[in-house]
């Protein structure tokens, strides 16, 4: 885990993810404070897409970046020669991609909550605090999830590209399918939506009860598949 | 320095194969490997590109696993609680320096340390990067640096911890000369460090300078182990150049011929050869018969003799 640490703080990408995603915070915030708008929805769809959607972004980046770090510079088999408990490896780099996401999720939220409550009150619109922090659960909830997946997707493509082209495909693409599928909505969106919008105190549209048992098989199904790829087969 | 030769039983091994097999598919990659590594030794592991070494270094150190046969590192087999104690022990250099490319040459040695379970490794790292003449490029990136400072990097990084075995995988890649000669004599230095060496390299005339004991691997399979005097004997006869008068060099063939040894060349230079000739053999008969040597120099077996009269194949690694 110390040696994990280490690598978050020496490296540059888990630093220049929480910068950008910063960096869409405040340009939500020149944006709105620009228009001049007195609607309080505009500061909540302000948060919610530049916050909300960048930290999904800044977990899927983190996650992916945990594991494919590795295979990006060729590391792995450094990091098992000096330590060779691979299950000991594989929960160090989930427990940080999730511990990454929060921390990141936590103020980048933050930062809009300052700054989008400044901008209302330029403009002399009523705050979106309360209506903010209400929406930031959502992303507590999913955003470590999504880390935890992009970790297990890079173990399974035992590259940083790789993992980050099919972490993006997934959700982006994957998961819009599979929500098409006539069998039901088995996509991880819609049953993180439906958890987040129980959190919110909306009534989700399949159910929390089916939403938490599709986001348990899809984060089941791919950890258990990372795991056994990568605590079965040879290190290169 | 190293317990050589017949002592080496008395020792402990501190890596261990036994018949290991390692296939790829149909692929043997390694097949039957069996010998060990005593404490205190400079050991060679010696084969052309393609003869198996890595994949035989990968399994010893749990990166891979065996097909058939086993290894023991530090007397414990990957697997076990012990083995995890056992790698912590032991320094690697696998396949080139496995470096993150953006992290200081300082930070990848502070990742290391906090992998081995290394507190506090300031002073450690200060003086490795030294030892390895890193220390003024210490807090430059790694992905700035030549091939050859990636592999005293490497090296550096293989050393923390002080560990008991190093392995080291083609060490010298991508050093000058000079770098060569440095990073030879830092590994003969290292018993004294109390740190045995693994080398694997296919570079034969290093490994005959730099280990004192060798296993010549080729295709997988091990052709001769010992230590390299021994390996040296093994080349049988010793091979002598002679400059004489081009006006006398028909005769001397044949004179040296009928003495039963090999001759060859023209021209006033010969190339002589058999079992047990000395110098003496040579320039007697020939002085006797009125050929006057002018030049009489032994030619010394080296390991690459060795390799190709061993297996019979073309080396690389001249």
């Amino acid at each position: 885990m110390a040696a994990e640490l280490e690598k978050l703080r020496s490296l540059p990408t888990p630093r220049w993810t929480l910068i950008v995603t910063l960096g869409l915070v405040a340009l939500g915030f020149i944006a709105v404070v620009v228009s001049g708008s007195e609607k309080e929805s505009t500061y909540l769809d302000a948060a919610e897409t530049m916050a909300g959607l960048g930290t999904v972004i800044g977990s899927i980046v983190l996650g992916v970046w945990m594991a494919g770090v590795e295979y990006g510079q060729n590391t792995m088999r450094r990091a098992l020669a000096a330590d060779p408990r691979r299950e000991r490896l594989l929960g160090a780099k989930l427990a940080l991609a999730i511990g990454g996401s929060l921390a990141l999720t936590v103020v980048v939220w933050a930062a809009a909550l300052v700054l989008l409550s400044i901008a209302a009150s330029v403009n002399g619109a009523s705050s979106p605090a309360g209506d903010i922090l209400t929406a930031s659960l959502t992303s507590f909830l999913a955003n470590p999830i999504y880390a935890a997946i992009g970790c297990a997707v890079a173990m399974l493509a035992r590259s940083m590209a790789g993992g980050m082209t099919a972490m993006l495909a997934l959700v982006f693409v994957l998961d819009i399918l599979l929500a098409a599928l006539p069998i039901g909505d088995i996509s991880l969106g819609s049953a993180l939506g439906d958890l987040g919008g129980a959190l919110e105190g909306e009534e989700g549209e399949h159910g929390v009860a089916r939403a938490i048992l599709v986001t348990a098989v899809w984060v089941t199904v791919l950890l258990t598949a990372a795991w056994a790829r990568f605590t079965r087969s040879d290190v290169t | 320095m190293a317990p050589a030769g017949g002592h080496a039983r008395l020792v402990p091994a501190l890596a261990v194969y036994e018949g290991l097999v390692k296939r790829f598919g149909e692929v043997a990659a390694v097949d039957g490997l069996s010998f060990e590594v005593p404490e205190g030794a400079v050991f060679g592991l010696l084969g052309p590109n393609g003869a198996g070494k890595t994949t035989a270094i990968r399994v010893l150190l749990g990166l891979a696993a065996p097909s058939a046969g086993s290894t023991r590192l530090l007397g414990a087999r990957p697997g076990t609680p012990e083995f995890t104690a056992a790698v912590r022990s032991v320094g690697s250099l696998i396949e080139g320096p496995a470096l993150y490319g953006r992290a200081t040459a300082r930070q990848n040695m502070r990742i290391e340390g906090k992998a081995l379970g290394i507190r506090d490794g300031a002073a450690e790292i200060g003086d490795l990067l030294a030892l390895v003449g890193l220390a003024g490029r210490a807090d430059s990136e790694a992905r700035s640096f030549s091939l050859g400072m990636k592999q005293r990097l490497g090296l550096a990084l293989a050393l923390l911890g002080r560990p008991r075995l190093v392995v080291l995988d083609e060490p010298t890649n991508g050093l000058d000369p000079a770098g060569i000669v440095e990073i030879r004599e830092l590994i003969q230095r290292l018993p004294e460090r109390g740190t045995t060496a693994l080398v694997s390299s296919h570079l034969l005339g290093e490994v005959q300078l730099m280990c004192d004991r060798a296993a010549i691997v080729s295709h997988g399979t091990m052709v001769a182990e010992g230590t390299i005097s021994d390996l040296l004997s093994r080349q049988g006869g010793s091979d002598f150049n002679v400059v004489l008068s081009p006006d006398g060099t028909e005769r001397a063939r044949a004179l040296l011929a009928s003495a039963g040894m090999i001759v060859s060349g023209s021209d006033g230079v010969l190339s002589v050869t058999g079992p047990g000739v000395e110098g003496v053999q040579i320039s007697r008969p020939l002085a006797q018969a009125g050929i006057y040597v002018s030049e009489l120099r032994r030619v010394e077996a080296t390991l690459e003799d060795v390799f190709l009269s061993l297996t019979g194949a073309e080396s690389d690694g001249r």
